[in-house]
């Protein structure tokens, strides 16, 4: 792929001319030497098989450049305009690259009304091809030009003729044209086409149009929202799930513009309908983006009980009898619990936790304990909440059999080290993983025992922890182990105070410096150890 | 409804269901039992069998491997098989007339039905074909609607995703389908064969479904010579040029689609025929210039097909560089006996245009280094150019 910043900068880039390309093409070489840019694009273009038509296509923004703004306008623009129509087509990587060659045009070179508009019949019928990587970067042409076009008319004729053809193709790319034509020129007329778009009866293009829904509406001014509304609904009632799942995501878009009373009339309904729907990949795409979608319903103390509706359908994802859709409910756990505050915490979430995270499916199970840690910071949650519901929980995590539902745990207790103080059956859990197969545990539980001397008291590190799980971590056998608690003794150190450092721990390094006459590794470790000390 | 997640819950129940399913099947078995199926019945039943099959299939196991990995079945098939079978026994009955059953075994569940095709247990989409393929066959008025929702299906298949696990059940249907079609063929099934059939040839699973694929390509050829035109074109645009056990299919398919090519469809495709043929035989992937070489050793081409000695003319100067490199030290002893052989025949065809070949082509080898050197030095001073040019256009504006 052309690289997007500078095309003319290092030879590296621009492609290079093989034997079978050359092959092709008819002129002998003195004619080639002699040939300026646009005659050897043009034979290339001509003449040559494919390779030599995508070599030729490659250089186009070269021979733009070379030829300068009015050359282009005059000849070459014209020229590409009958390569773009050519029936039968030119191979989809020459269209490929034209699209892609032509974005680089603007604005460097062409940058006004009239110079940029010639380029639009062009991207227009690549638009209208088979190929869908075609029409996706004619369509991206189309939106990074499209802000230096005046002619509102030609834009919007244009859109309509995409949407009268009668193949999907076409109306697909209008689909993606329409939110940025739409921000350019706030014509009328493409609201009524993008409407047409969704209620189209081939499943291909209201897929398109739902897909970009969410763009489209955040576009629009309240009043044209409300004209649309019907639009949404049908979409999300669609008797495709694969249309449904997209309209339904779609909404996290469309609301943050508007007021509550709005959103809970028109929205809330479709996001109910969504929860319960009878597809599980509706549900799955709707659990995915739950937390945008409730965000975006701007719902503020004054509205209690949608609150709580939407909460109970976020419950329902929870519950869910499909694995997947439990596992993307769960990813948004945290960021629902900040949403809902702590009254809604209790009433609606605290009793699901312990079968989430005793979940037969391990992703569901990993996200959870990464929602548990999320959660309790940000003070959502008032501390004896937190050590009453998560501690059981937290401690089955750690003895879980996979090690991401217990890294996920440990390297973020840190977080919440302010309460570690009550959950003795946690700290009694990271002791034992301290000799954990994994050696992933080992260095989370090496970065997690500073934090336990800070909560704990140094006089707890030194009787309980210092012995079995310090020392064993700091001459573990992997060395990111031992790094973990390299690091870790600054902050021993910030902790303890020099005192402890020189009468316990120091004494005990020497003795090890002393008997490890065998390993260098341990030796490095002690003095890196030592340095960190200074 | 039972949900078979965890198979151990309510196992009494899911038997219990399983023996009234087949005692219903053995019933409508027999003759007397075929009576039952009147109309008055009818919204009952398909309110039952629509219930227990229109489902969302469960999500699909990741990196599934179609040649290598088993299908995951259908935890919830004892009950369904059953179901099946009774559906299928209605659908087949002779007591059950398409007039008044069509207004339940509607386009919706006909919908449903297609829908189910992903699912991957071969079993039930054994049955779905079956059931499918009757449905087509008795509810005239339902054709159209099931063409529209295949060609959905195909669709999607090649511009979105590219998993589906029943594609060759839809096209053994449609292979039967294409066989019923009149002659002259309808606008509507050319366009299906344009904008849905030879696309099919693209997604990188073809090797799954290539055989039904060829054979309804066949198909369209036997009912209408004309259409050679477009499919030759089409499978040229989409020959996958860097994958090389799909363009050994596509050579076998392409031996298919020459071995039916008449005379007045040759002369329009002869020079892209044959200067694709070329680049084939110049692949760096030996399989691919094998299988290209072996279509001379087929007998009906050489006879009376393109590769005969009436079309020498047109096909030697095309292809002798390929040709000519190949029998001349290629590393594989199959391929360069096969391109030996190749050479000779066209040698006993005419060896006065043999020869004129031969030197016009060492002419050229030496003319062609020369243009290369040319040609590169050219566009390098193209692009200082523009490189001046851009400078300036960015320090003015």
């Amino acid at each position: 792929m052309m690289s997007q910043n500078n095309p003319l900068e290092a030879p590296s880039h621009s492609p290079t001319p093989s034997l079978t390309m050359v092959r092709s093409l008819p002129q002998g070489v003195d004619e080639l030497s002699a040939m300026g840019p646009l005659e050897l694009f043009q034979s290339q273009l001509e003449h040559g098989l494919t390779e030599a038509k995508v070599d030729g296509m490659k250089r186009l923004s070269v021979v733009a450049y070379a030829l300068g703004t009015e050359a282009t306008l005059s000849s070459l623009i014209p020229y590409l305009t009958n390569v773009a129509m050519k029936q039968p087509p030119h191979e989809d990587e020459v269209l490929l690259t034209l699209a892609a060659q032509l974005q680089l045009m603007v604005p460097n070179l062409l940058s006004s009304n009239t110079q940029v508009l010639p380029l639009l019949p062009i991207l227009e019928r690549l638009s209208t091809m088979e190929e869908t990587v075609v029409r996706d970067e004619a369509v991206k042409a189309v939106n990074h030009i499209s802000p230096h076009i005046d002619d509102f008319t030609q834009l919007t004729s244009m859109a309509k003729r995409l949407v009268a053809a009668d193949w999907f193709t076409a109306k697909v790319s209008a689909a993606g044209m329409c939110p940025t034509l739409f921000k350019v020129t706030q014509e009328d007329d493409l609201r009524f086409l993008y409407r047409d778009l969704c209620q189209d009866d081939t499943p291909m293009v209201r897929r398109a149009a739902a897909m970009h829904l969410g763009e489209f509406f955040s576009q629009l001014s309240f009043d044209k929202v409300q004209e649309l509304q019907p639009i949404l609904e049908h979409l999300c009632g669609d008797e495709q799930d694969s249309v449904r799942l997209l309209a339904v995501a779609s909404m996290a878009q469309i609301g943050p513009k508007f007021s509550p009373d709005w959103t809970t009339q028109a929205l809330l309904p479709l996001v109910k309908q969504g929860s319960t729907d009878l597809s599980w990949r509706v549900r799955h795409n709707l659990a995915k983006a739950f937390s945008d979608v409730a965000l975006s319903l701007n719902l503020n103390e004054n509205y209690p009980s949608q609150k709580s509706l939407i909460m109970a359908c976020f419950v329902a994802l929870l519950q869910d009898q499909e694995g997947e859709v439990r596992a993307g409910a769960v990813g948004h756990l945290a960021k629902m619990v900040h949403w809902g505050g702590a009254t809604l915490f209790t009433s609606h979430l605290q009793a699901l936790l312990p079968a989430l995270a005793d979940d037969v499916v391990v992703d569901v199970r990993s996200k959870c304990a990464l929602a548990l840690m999320d959660s309790s910071e940000g003070g959502t949650l008032p501390d004896p909440i937190i050590v009453k519901a998560f501690t059981p929980l937290l401690e089955n995590f750690l003895q879980d059999e996979y090690a991401e539902v217990q890294l996920h745990v440990l390297n973020n207790l840190s977080r919440i080290s302010h309460l570690l103080n009550q959950m003795s059956g946690v700290v009694s859990n990271i002791i034992s993983m301290s000799k954990a197969q994994n050696w992933r545990v080992r260095q989370g539980v090496a970065e997690l025992l500073p934090h336990l001397a800070e909560a704990r008291g140094m006089d707890f590190f030194s009787t309980v922890l210092q012995e079995p799980a310090w020392m064993a971590l700091m001459l573990d056998s992997v060395a990111d182990v031992r790094l973990a608690c390299v690091a870790g003794v600054a902050k021993l150190c910030n902790v303890a105070g020099d005192d402890w450092i020189v009468q316990s721990l120091l004494p005990q390094h020497i003795k090890i410096y002393d008997h490890s006459a065998n390993s260098y590794l341990m030796r490095i470790t002690i003095l890196q150890g030592h340095a960190q000390m200074a | 409804i039972f949900s078979f997640d965890d198979p151990t819950i309510d196992k009494r129940g899911k038997d219990m269901k399983r023996q009234t399913l087949l005692e219903l099947v053995n019933y409508v078995n027999s003759p007397v039992g075929q009576k039952i199926f009147t109309e008055f019945i009818m919204p009952d039943l398909m309110d039952c069998i629509g219930v227990n099959l229109c489902r969302t299939l469960s999500p699909a196991t990741d990196e599934f491997d179609p040649e290598e990995d088993e299908p995951a079945f259908e935890p919830a098939w004892p009950h369904l098989q059953v179901v099946y079978e009774f559906f299928l026994r209605f659908i087949v009955s002779s007591e059950v007339n398409a007039k008044s059953a069509k207004k339940y075994v509607d386009t919706k569940f006909c919908f449903q039905l297609v829908e189910l095709f992903d699912s991957e247990d071969p079993r039930e989409r054994d049955y779905l074909k079956t059931i499918l393929h009757r449905i087509y066959a008795k509810f005239i008025s339902h054709r159209s609607f099931i063409r529209r929702a295949i060609a959905n299906v195909f669709y999607r298949i090649v511009y979105e995703t590219e998993r589906h696990n029943g594609i060759e059940e839809l096209l053994e249907i449609l292979g039967s389908i294409i066989n019923g079609y009149s002659i002259p063929l309808k606008q509507e099934h050319l366009q299906f064969l344009t904008r849905v059939l030879i696309p099919l040839h693209k997604p990188k699973c073809v090797a799954l479904y290539h055989q039904q694929l060829r054979y309804c390509i066949i198909q369209y050829i036997e009912k209408d010579a004309d259409t050679v035109i477009l499919i030759l074109n089409g499978v040229f645009k989409y020959w996958p040029w860097s994958c090389s056990e799909k363009q050994v299919m596509f050579l076998s398919e392409l031996e298919d689609i020459l071995e039916l090519l008449g005379p007045d469809q040759l002369e329009e495709v002869n020079t892209i025929l044959f200067t694709h043929l070329a680049l084939c035989l110049d692949s760096n992937h030996f399989q691919v210039v094998e299988r290209a070489l072996i279509l001379w050793d087929n007998e009906e081409l050489v006879n009376s097909g393109c590769l005969s000695c009436l079309n020498a003319q047109t096909v030697l100067p095309l292809i002798y560089r390929s040709l000519y490199k190949n029998s001349n030290g290629h590393w594989n002893d199959t391929v360069e006996g096969l391109a030996q052989e190749v050479l000779k025949m066209y040698r006993e065809y005419d060896l006065v245009f043999y020869d004129k070949c031969t030197t016009a082509y060492i002419q050229e080898e030496g003319k062609t280094k020369r243009k290369l050197e040319t040609i590169a030095k050219r566009w390098e001073k193209i692009e200082e150019e523009a490189m001046a040019n851009k400078q300036i256009l960015m320090t003015t504006n």
